[in-house]
C-alpha cells in the first residue's frame, strides 16, 4: 500500500520529502577545509580572560614544552594549578619575603627538585635546564615581573621563555 | 530486433550519490578539529637572569677595548642607555657624549601630538608605529588605536599620552653594532621603573632583537651558512631594578 502511495505522488509530481544534503555538504567541506588549515599540536594553550591578554611581539620563535607560568592581573598559576590571587597586578607583601613570592617559590621549588631527584634516579632522561614559559599580562607593572622572575630564580628556573602573540 | 529486456538493462539509472556517511563523519571531525584549532599564534621571547661565572686560577687577559656591557633603563621622561665601560657612539638627536646631561634621558619620549606630527607624516617606519601606544598604520594612513578593531588596543587620554622613541633607539642600536662587530652575541641588559607596563618590555625587545624596517637585510641578499646578518641584540637580561 505504501508503494501505491508513492506512485501516486510522484505521478502527481509531489517529492517524496527527502533532504537535499548537497548545499549542507558544500558547507561543510569549507568548514572542514578551514578548521584544518588552523589545525595545531602546540603543547602551550593560552586560556584567552579578561585579565590575561598577551603582549604582540615579532619574534618568531616557537614555543616548547616547559613549567608554565601565568601571571594575570587576578592569579597566579603554575602548570594550570592556581598559586596565589590578588587585584590589578600587585601581590600584597603579606604573600612576600623581601622580593620573594613565598606561595609561588614553594611551588617551583617542588617543581625543580623533583626535576632533578628523577634525573639522578635515572628515572628521566632530560636533565633539568631550568627553562620556564611565562604568560604574562600586558599591563602588569614591572615590579611584579621582576618579583616573579627573581622567585622563579630562587627555585632554579634561570631561563626564561615570555609568550607573546606572534605577529603574522 | 533488440530484444527488449536487453534495452531495458542498457538504460542507465540516474541515482543520486548517498552523501549521508560522508556527512557523519565530517560531523565529527568538525568538533574534534574546533577543539584542536588555534586562531592565533604563538612565539616566545628568551631571556635568562644574569649569571655569575665561576672563579678560575687563570687570570684572563684585559681587553684591548672595553668591553660593551649595553643597558637600557625605561622611565617615564624616556629611554637611558648606556655602555658600561664601553663608549657609546655620538648620535645626533641623542644625549650621548661627555657632555651629555647626566640626570637626562638618552631618548625622551614624545608627546603624543609630536609622535602623530611624524606618523602622519610617515617619517617613523611601519614596523616602529606598530610598537606606539596610541596610533596605528592602516593602509598607508596613520591613525588613532582603538578606530582599528584587529589590535583592539584601547588609548586613553591622547593629550596625556607619551610615545617612546623606538626608530631612534634602534638607530644608535645599529651604530653601537657597527662599532662593536665583534660582541657578536652581547647582551642587552633591561630594567624599568616599578610602574612600567610589561609591554613596553616586549617593545623593548622587538626594538633590539633585530634590524627592522629599512635597515633589514632582505633575505635575497643573505649569504648561505653565515648568521643572521639580522640579529642585533638578540639575548636579553633582565635586571631587578629601576635606577637611574
Amino acid at each position: 500500500m505504501a508503494d501505491m502511495g508513492k506512485i501516486r505522488a510522484r505521478r502527481q509530481g509531489l517529492d517524496d520529502g527527502g533532504l537535499n544534503i548537497t548545499s549542507m555538504m558544500d558547507m561543510m567541506t569549507i568548514i572542514l577545509v578551514f578548521l584544518l588549515k588552523s589545525y595545531s599540536v602546540d603543547d602551550v594553550q593560552v586560556t584567552p580572560s579578561d585579565d590575561l591578554r598577551l603582549p604582540t611581539s615579532s619574534s618568531q620563535q616557537l614555543p616548547e614544552v616547559s613549567v608554565n607560568l601565568v601571571l594575570s592581573q587576578t592569579k597566579l598559576t603554575v602548570n594550570g594549578v592556581d598559586v596565589l590571587e590578588f587585584s590589578e597586578g600587585v601581590i600584597p607583601d603579606e604573600h612576600k619575603q623581601a622580593q620573594r613570592i613565598v606561595d609561588l617559590f614553594e611551588t617551583l621549588n617542588k617543581l625543580s627538585e623533583e626535576a632533578i631527584d628523577l634525573h639522578s634516579r635515572g628515572l628521566a632522561s632530560e636533565e633539568f635546564d631550568g627553562k620556564i614559559l611565562f604568560q604574562c599580562d600586558r599591563n602588569i607593572p614591572f615590579s611584579t615581573v621582576r618579583e616573579v622572575i627573581y622567585t622563579a630564580g630562587q627555585a632554579k628556573f634561570a631561563k626564561f621563555k615570555f609568550v607573546v602573540f606572534k605577529l603574522e | 530486433m533488440t530484444n527488449p529486456s536487453n534495452r531495458k538493462r542498457s538504460q542507465i539509472k540516474s541515482e543520486d550519490l548517498n552523501l549521508v556517511p560522508i556527512m557523519n563523519l565530517v560531523t565529527i571531525l568538525i568538533p574534534f578539529l574546533l577543539m584542536s584549532a588555534q586562531f592565533v599564534h604563538l612565539a616566545v621571547i628568551d631571556s635568562s637572569l644574569p649569571s655569575i661565572p665561576l672563579p678560575t686560577e687563570e687570570i684572563p687577559e684585559p681587553p684591548d677595548k672595553p668591553p660593551l656591557m649595553l643597558m637600557v633603563l625605561v622611565a617615564d621622561e624616556g629611554l637611558f642607555v648606556q655602555g658600561g665601560p664601553a663608549p657609546l657612539p655620538v648620535m645626533e638627536g641623542a644625549n650621548l657624549g661627555d657632555d651629555r646631561d647626566k640626570e637626562a634621558p638618552t631618548f625622551p619620549v614624545m608627546t603624543a601630538e609630536e609622535y602623530k606630527t611624524k606618523c602622519e607624516n610617515h617619517e617613523i617606519e611601519e614596523e616602529f608605529v606598530r610598537l606606539s601606544r596610541c596610533f596605528t598604520y592602516v593602509e598607508g594612513l596613520c591613525i588613532p588605536r582603538g578606530l582599528d578593531s584587529v589590535e583592539g588596543i584601547e588609548c586613553p587620554d591622547m593629550s596625556e599620552m607619551t610615545e617612546y622613541p623606538w626608530q631612534e633607539f634602534h638607530s644608535l642600536l645599529l651604530l653601537i653594532k657597527e662599532d662593536y662587530p665583534e660582541d657578536e652575541f652581547a647582551n642587552i641588559i633591561i630594567s624599568a621603573l616599578d610602574h612600567i607596563r610589561y609591554e613596553e618590555l616586549v617593545n623593548l625587545m622587538d626594538a633590539s632583537r633585530e634590524r627592522l624596517g629599512e635597515a633589514r637585510v632582505k633575505d635575497e641578499d643573505m649569504l648561505e651558512g653565515d648568521e643572521d646578518p639580522n640579529l642585533l641584540f638578540p639575548k636579553v637580561v633582565i635586571t631587578g631594578g629601576g635606577t637611574r
